[in-house]
């Protein structure tokens, strides 16, 4: 423990440095703009930042780029309440009683309870991974090829199993990614593969193109096509605080959103959506009343908004320790490692305390900053809000448009990236999820080397999957996961209704 | 419209095809010493098992069909798709602003339909804030033109 704090205040004292303070602030601000603004997401906008963060340090970059992701957090919740609007996806249960809370007035206690609920839940997963990361990243080290295979399996089968509606439909999309991961140079014997001699698909297909081009320019498209309109509830916001009865109310659902929305962040696939609905089903449940929910109940905006900003943190741990992004906004924040030439994973720990402590010293201060910013700022974000889309979206599109361009200068890339846009488009028309295809595409590498590998090892053989203890409860899991709803009826109706929520 | 669900499936069995077909002119080796297309060949003929199946299994939800007026925006989505690619190509010719404030007018004037004025505005305005912000501020590397901005 005398280590642990020693190595928190070393990262404080990172993330204290004027840059870096400079860049959590501007990662947290642009986060809430973007969190404000529908259309536009955390996804997106980190990779859109991408060519910024060459300038800086990795530190800082990274510090930018998880302050843009949990800002988006705080700010989804307040458009939320005031507009009906889920700014983010996960922000879309607080509409429910947090929307009611404003037209009865209460729109201030609402935001208020959002953002200190978000504000807790933050700071608490920021411990939990404190203490939680190291240790994790002391088991990984011992990882050979067969164990770091068994892992990603593991994740690919829950990412495709949470992934929405047809299981299919997901596991085509994974496959996909992994054949698209296979462009390029093989990683063991440097043959060019599926280049058909060009330059640009040397080094692979950009992770920044697909992902801009199926979060950033699918979404534009689709909005172009919905042609959407905003509403704003012409409310007077006044008196944040909530009062004493109402933290009273507030203070179980904070505690229990905050762990559910931790642990659930942590596992492969799950992300911040689905614990939001979890915790909002929880507190109903267990509710006295449950009757009040959906007509301005302050617990039902409690708990949501502390479990998305709980999950946050969680799923910062596989990504910190393992090298492995639990879902697409950490295989963003991968690829801003991978750009520094720094590898996340269980040597991050030792070989870069300064981004590891670094980062998550900022999450804390970030939190604070957020605190501070977003209550004054709320008539700020409503302007935003009025901003008519139809100016907004062919600016976001030039954003994307030179985010790609700049990060290899490479005109070819925009061209690839709208390719994606067209084929993310093309998917949400039939009903296909990006996610699986992205994180396929992410492990894509790591999963065929580590495989080729352990043949080589075993001389063909998959039997070594089961000699190794590590391995074999990795690949039995992930059968489990595929077998058991298929056996077993009850585990089936769950994870449709997980994944139902999901898609809701 | 089980018909437009069975079309991207089809679509998915073709390239899964085309992948596997692509995947065997590499050096496939063996289990025990597998080479660059052994991956890729096997993740396509497992792409092409899963689409089959999808061809061949009736969905469990049906997609929803085409709402009456949905098809007059999706002209829209193919022009703001073509004034993309219009940009990427004529990026590296007229320079990052002129580029800029001709994508911005052709996205504000054909697709939202904004008046002229406003849409010069607007273009202009943006164009001349990219520049500070992109080139002068973050001092990234974007394509000059004939007039050196």
């Amino acid at each position: 423990m005398d280590l642990g704090l020693h190595s928190i205040a070393y990262g404080f004292a990172v993330s204290a440095e004027p840059l870096n303070l400079l860049a959590c602030f501007i990662g947290v601000f642009i986060g809430t703009l973007i969190g404000v603004l529908p259309g536009i997401g955390p996804v997106a906008t980190m990779s859109m930042l991408f060519p910024v963060t060459y300038a800086m340090t990795p530190t800082a970059s990274i510090i930018m780029m998880a302050g843009i992701y949990y800002g988006a957090m705080y700010g989804g919740s307040t458009t939320s309440i005031l507009a009906n609007i889920p700014g983010e996806a996960a922000s879309v249960v607080t509409c429910i009683d947090g929307y009611q809370m404003a037209r009865q007035g209460q729109a201030g206690p609402a935001l208020g309870i959002a953002a200190f609920g978000s504000f807790i839940a933050g700071t608490i997963s920021v411990v939990g991974i404190m203490l939680m990361g190291p240790p994790l990243a002391s088991v990984a080290l011992r990882f050979g090829p067969p164990e770091i295979f068994g892992l990603l399996l593991l994740g690919f089968t829950m990412v495709t199993y949470l992934a929405g509606a047809s299981k299919l439909k997901a596991v085509a999309m994974a496959l996909v990614g992994l054949l698209l991961a296979t462009v390029g140079l093989d990683p063991m014997t440097a043959t060019p593969r599926f280049t058909y001699g060009t330059i640009t698909l040397m080094d692979g297909i950009g992770l920044v193109p697909i992902i801009m081009g199926l979060f950033g320019v699918a979404e534009v498209l689709l909005n172009i096509e919905k042609g959407l309109h905003q509403e704003i509830f012409k409310t007077q916001v006044q008196g944040l605080l909530p009062n004493r009865e109402q933290w009273r109310a507030s203070a179980g659902p904070i505690a229990r959103g905050t762990v559910l929305g931790f642990f659930l962040g942590i596992l492969p696939g799950i992300g911040s959506i689905v614990p939001t609905f979890l915790a909002y089903a929880l507190e109903k449940r267990i509710a006295r009343h449950p009757e009040r929910f959906g007509h301005g109940a302050i617990e039902g905006v409690a708990a949501p908004e502390s479990a998305n900003n709980a999950a946050t943190g969680g799923s910062m741990i596989p990504l910190l320790t393992l090298g492995i992004p639990a879902n697409v906004v950490m295989a963003v924040l991968l690829g801003a490692f991978l750009v520094h030439g720094i590898q996340p994973g269980p040597l991050l720990v030792k070989e870069h305390p300064e981004i590891f402590w670094g980062v998550i010293a900022s999450m804390y201060i970030g939190n604070v900053m957020l605190l501070v910013l977003n209550l004054p700022l709320i008539g700020l974000w409503v302007q935003v809000l009025k901003v008519p889309y139809g100016v907004l979206f062919p600016l976001i599109l030039v954003f994307c448009m030179i985010g790609v361009y700049t990060v290899s200068a490479n005109v070819w890339d925009i061209v690839i990236m709208l390719v994606f846009g067209a084929l993310g488009y093309l998917m949400k028309k039939f009903d296909y999820e990006p996610m699986p295809l992205v994180l396929a595409y992410v492990l894509g590498r790591m999963a065929e080397e580590t495989i080729r590998q352990t043949l080589l090892v075993s001389r063909g053989s998959v039997a070594i999957f089961f000699e190794r203890p590590l391995a074999a409860v990795f690949v039995t899991t992930a059968f489990a996961v595929v077998l058991v709803p298929l056996v077993l009826p009850r585990f089936r109706t769950a994870i449709v209704k997980l994944s139902s929520l999901k898609e809701a | 419209m089980i018909g437009r669900d069975r079309a991207a499936a089809v679509a998915l069995l073709l390239f899964g095809v085309a992948g596997a077909l692509e995947a065997r002119r590499l050096t496939l080796g063996s289990a025990g010493n597998p080479g660059p297309g052994f991956f890729p060949f096997w993740l396509a003929v497992g792409l092409c098992a899963v689409a089959t199946t999808l061809v061949l299994v009736r969905p469990m939800a049906a997609l929803p069909a085409v709402a009456p007026g949905e098809r007059l925006r999706s002209g829209k989505v193919l022009l703001a798709l073509a004034a993309s690619a219009g940009y990427a190509f004529l990026l590296p010719m007229l320079g990052f602003v002129a580029s800029t404030f001709v994508f911005l007018m052709v996205m504000l004037m054909v697709i939202e339909q904004r008046r002229l004025i406003s849409s010069l505005l607007i273009a202009a305005a943006s164009a001349a804030v990219c520049h500070v912000v992109f080139k002068t501020w973050l001092d990234v590397q974007l394509p000059g033109g004939p007039w050196g901005f």
